[in-house]
């Protein structure tokens, strides 16, 4: 086993995982950058095929990062790709958690959560934009994009059956 | 809370949520089942908790596991909550790209994948758009909204110097008059 490669999955990830304000689909785009762009680990098909199947898969979509790590260095790659996700953070988590208390009467950290959300949602267009266009080769790809958008937007149904008539019509306009 | 739910509980009660959970709805269904069905906290609570996963970095609803185990049983709760929520999406996602390489070559797959993407990225897009209109936007939010969409997703500017820009502007730009 190639324990460079591990070692480098685990700091990316690692400083990644403290780094993911907003959750899962705000890192999607530096994931994308270091990912593909930087590191050449996934072409940008493949990086797009695994993106549809953990946001459709059960379970935190966040889990794309053990497809990642499988991807590059096998199940020690996957598991170590998991664990530094998700580690700095949850320990992060506990002891605020553990320490409630003294945060009940600041507000220090509302303050910074008001303050952080528009950044947030600024990542998440990015992260929408940068598959869209990767897939959005023709106006099959943008207008699939754009209706499940609309249907996100105006719905509160599961969007689960739309994404699996979306791959349809890909098979159908692509394949 | 009335009494201390067991350990097995806790990541059973995981174990349902993630599988559960096709397509994204974690949130609500970790609300149907922590909430409703066990009462191991109240709506009060549960929200009080998903502010605080939210804040925080981290997938929100990974955050909001480490929060109740901890919560319900210290250290061991939340490890328990964490195996629950992770253990299995975690063999089955592994399992499914190893299908996705396996089979990546047969001609309709790619195309298939391409479009349940296009989809998922605007069910990305429309989620921002949801957290964006549930704001009272004023301009600055905006202008902090497309100042990190441009850098992030146009320039592709590495999300850490992007963050060590955008963070000290906002924290000056929009005043905080918290709850």
């Amino acid at each position: 086993m190639n324990m460079g490669v591990l070692s480098e999955l685990i700091s990316f990830f690692g400083g990644l995982s403290l780094l993911s304000f907003g959750g899962g689909n705000a890192v999607i785009p530096e994931i994308q950058r270091h990912v593909v762009l930087v590191m050449n680990w996934l072409s940008d098909a493949e990086f797009v095929a695994l993106y549809a199947i953990s946001q459709s898969a059960p379970g935190p979509s966040s889990l794309f990062v053990a497809q990642i790590g499988w991807r590059i260095a096998g199940w020690p790659g996957a598991i170590a790709a998991t664990l530094a996700m998700y580690t700095p953070s949850s320990i992060l988590v506990y002891l605020v958690e553990r320490s409630r208390q003294r945060f009940r009467e600041q507000n220090w950290l509302a303050r910074l959560e008001k303050s952080l959300a528009p950044i947030t949602i600024g990542l998440i267009f990015a992260g929408g934009w940068i598959v869209a266009q990767e897939v959005g080769k023709d106006w099959t790809g943008w207008l699939l994009t754009a209706g499940m958008a609309f249907f996100v937007v105006t719905t509160k149904l599961n969007p689960l059956p739309l994404v699996l008539v979306a791959g349809i019509i890909g098979m159908l306009a692509w394949g | 809370m009335i009494e201390r739910p067991s350990l097995p509980l806790i990541a059973r009660s995981y174990l349902k949520i993630a599988l559960s959970s096709f397509g994204g709805g974690l949130s609500a269904w970790t609300q149907q089942i922590v909430v409703e069905e066990q009462r191991w906290i109240d709506d009060r609570e549960f929200l009080s908790g998903l502010a605080l996963s939210r804040m925080l970095p981290g997938p929100t609803m990974v955050n909001f596991a480490v929060f109740l185990g901890s919560r319900l049983r210290g250290f061991p709760g939340v490890v328990a909550a964490l195996a629950g929520l992770l253990a299995v999406p975690f063999i089955g996602a592994v399992l499914l790209a190893m299908l996705y390489f396996e089979y990546q070559h047969i001609p309709q797959v790619q195309p298939a994948l391409a479009g349940m993407a296009a989809a998922a990225a605007g069910m990305s897009i429309g989620m921002g758009v949801k957290m964006l209109m549930r704001r009272a936007g004023n301009l600055i939010e905006l202008l902090i909204v497309a100042a990190a969409f441009i850098l992030i997703g146009i320039m592709r500017v590495p999300l850490l110097v992007s963050l060590l820009f955008l963070v000290p502007c906002a924290l000056l730009l929009i005043r905080g008059e918290t709850k």
